[in-house]
């Protein structure tokens, strides 16, 4: 009972030190919300990225376009062709007219409805059995030299592109967030060094009356501890507002492009888990600080 | 209650403020600690509270070796004794009550009890009607009473009083003296000190000298 009355007056205490300094609590705050806007925003970037990345084509899909002006007869003999590739795990075609038809459903279809014929191509995707990229190139090759073939689009080509890119901006990101960690350490321990430095008076009479330690650090360490849930909380919003201001632009381009793309916040458990790992860490920062200061006080 | 064996403080630097002192006081017992500025009475004060540490030498209060204590053990020591400082060491950023309180928060009391003994020992020492104030608008001798209010609160079995009469006129120390009397007549063990001989002389209290460190009883 005892025990947790002593942490409910800590509490109380780390409130009212959190409310008694508004100004530098605030600014400290706010630092804390911006340390943690960074490397949130890059990884809402990401998730987003990858998520469009989870709408491409996975596979391994080569895409092979037939010269505009092929008839039934090319169609045939580069049929004939596919099933004679070994490389070749399957094949499907897309004739011009299925195309279109897939093509008025999008956005862009009231221009191709304008058009006085049919601009598309047809086309096959083709399964190739291996992936690796030399087998695939030779393949490629192949029926590049084929007369009736207009070009190959390799669809994972860019899609590992972007893949390894985002790899890439994983590890940013968390070299990013490591190093405001280690930043929220120092902004956390500098704010808890002010208030050890101005509540000297109190802590050296607290002890003389027969405060243990760990009553004098917990009102500083859930001062941390608080500090840092508003301060990521902060965070988060700040994103939440980029992404409302973003968002609409993102939009239009993805309308552009016929894609239903709209950017979004990373999920509620890892935004908790944002904001409970800064609180986390501004506690431990709070925690040295005041630990290093009272060693200071006691000599 | 409070037993010193052959007690050496030395300072680094070399400075003994603690010469050799050994006595003992007993349960229930009111003595007085006398010397001028600098024989080492605020030193023997710090011992007993295990503020500091003696260089050799033993320290018993309550049948506890304070010299020998874990530095853990020291906040539950102090929570047996009151302390009253010449200085007072309130806190200015909160009222009467909360500066009497403070003990009890540090205890753990439940809000509703260390209330209700909150109030016990601001009326014990004539405070009750301030306990909104803050001490800053209180007079020297009530800053002095607050500080005994907050050494009281906790029923401790030991005051250590440093010098409590020592900013006060004469009338106001009279009043603390009969203060002091009255909780040693119900069982509370008080060493107190001070610098004024003359004002000493008129209580019936045994006395301890302190004189460059050494001691005369």
């Amino acid at each position: 009972m005892s025990a947790i009355r002593l942490r409910a007056i800590a509490l109380r205490n780390a409130f009212k030190q959190l409310g008694r300094m508004p100004l530098s609590s605030l600014l400290n705050t706010l630092v804390i919300g911006i340390a943690v806007s960074f490397p949130l925003g890059l990884y809402t970037l990401l998730i987003n990225l990858e998520g469009l990345l989870g709408q491409l084509p996975q596979q391994n899909q080569i895409t092979l376009f037939l010269k505009p002006g092929a008839d039934a007869t090319d169609l045939k003999q580069v049929q004939k062709l596919l099933q004679n590739q070994p490389e070749l795990a399957g094949f499907k075609l897309i004739d011009r007219k299925q195309a279109l038809e897939t093509m008025k459903q999008t956005s862009v279809g009231s221009i191709l409805e304008a058009l006085p014929e049919n601009p598309l191509p047809d086309a096959f995707t083709l399964m190739p059995k291996s992936i690796e990229p030399t087998e695939l190139q030779h393949l490629v090759a192949v029926m590049q030299s084929w007369p009736q073939v207009e070009s190959i689009q390799h669809d994972s080509d860019w899609a590992k592109r972007l893949a390894a890119l985002l790899a890439f901006g994983e590890q940013l990101t968390w070299l990013l967030a490591v190093a405001l960690g280690a930043a929220l350490l120092v902004i956390v321990g500098n704010a808890i060094r002010m208030q050890v430095l101005t509540r000297r008076d109190e802590i050296e009479v607290s002890k003389l009356i027969g405060a243990t330690n760990s009553f004098i650090r917990r009102p500083f360490a859930y001062f941390g501890l608080l500090q840092g849930a508003l301060g990521a909380a902060l965070g988060v919003v700040c994103v939440t507002v980029a992404l409302h201001f973003i968002g609409p632009n993102v939009n239009q381009v993805a309308a552009l492009y016929a894609s239903s793309f709209a950017l979004h916040l990373p999920a509620i458990p890892a935004l908790l888990g944002v904001v409970a790992t800064t609180a986390l860490l501004c506690w431990i920062g709070a925690l040295l600080a005041v630990n290093r200061h009272l060693r200071e006080l006691e000599q | 209650m409070i037993h010193f064996s052959q007690v050496i403080k030395r300072y680094a630097g070399g400075y003994e403020a603690l010469r050799n002192i050994s006595f003992e006081i007993g349960d229930g017992e009111m003595v007085l600690l006398s010397g001028h500025s600098g024989a080492g009475k605020s030193t023997l004060l710090n011992l007993i509270a295990g503020v500091e540490r003696p260089t050799s030498g033993t320290v018993l209060v309550n049948g506890q070796n304070v010299s020998a204590l874990k530095r853990g053990a020291i906040p539950y020591l102090r929570r047996n004794i009151g302390l009253i400082f010449q200085d007072h060491k309130l806190l200015f950023d909160r009222s009467v009550m909360e500066n009497v309180r403070l003990p009890l928060d540090i205890a753990g009391y439940s809000n509703a009890d260390a209330q209700k003994r909150a109030r016990a020992a601001l009326d014990r020492v004539g405070l009750l009607s301030r306990e909104k104030l803050n001490p800053v608008h209180l007079s020297g001798g009530e800053q002095q009473r607050l500080c005994i209010a907050r050494a009281i609160v906790h029923r401790p079995s030991i005051l250590l009083a440093d010098e409590p009469t020592g900013n006060l006129d004469h009338a106001y120390a009279e009043d603390i003296m009969d203060l002091f009397e009255s909780f040693n007549q119900v069982g509370v063990t008080i060493l107190l000190s001070t610098h004024d001989e003359g004002f000493l002389k008129q209580r019936p209290h045994r006395i301890l000298r302190l004189n460059k460190g050494t001691l005369s009883q």
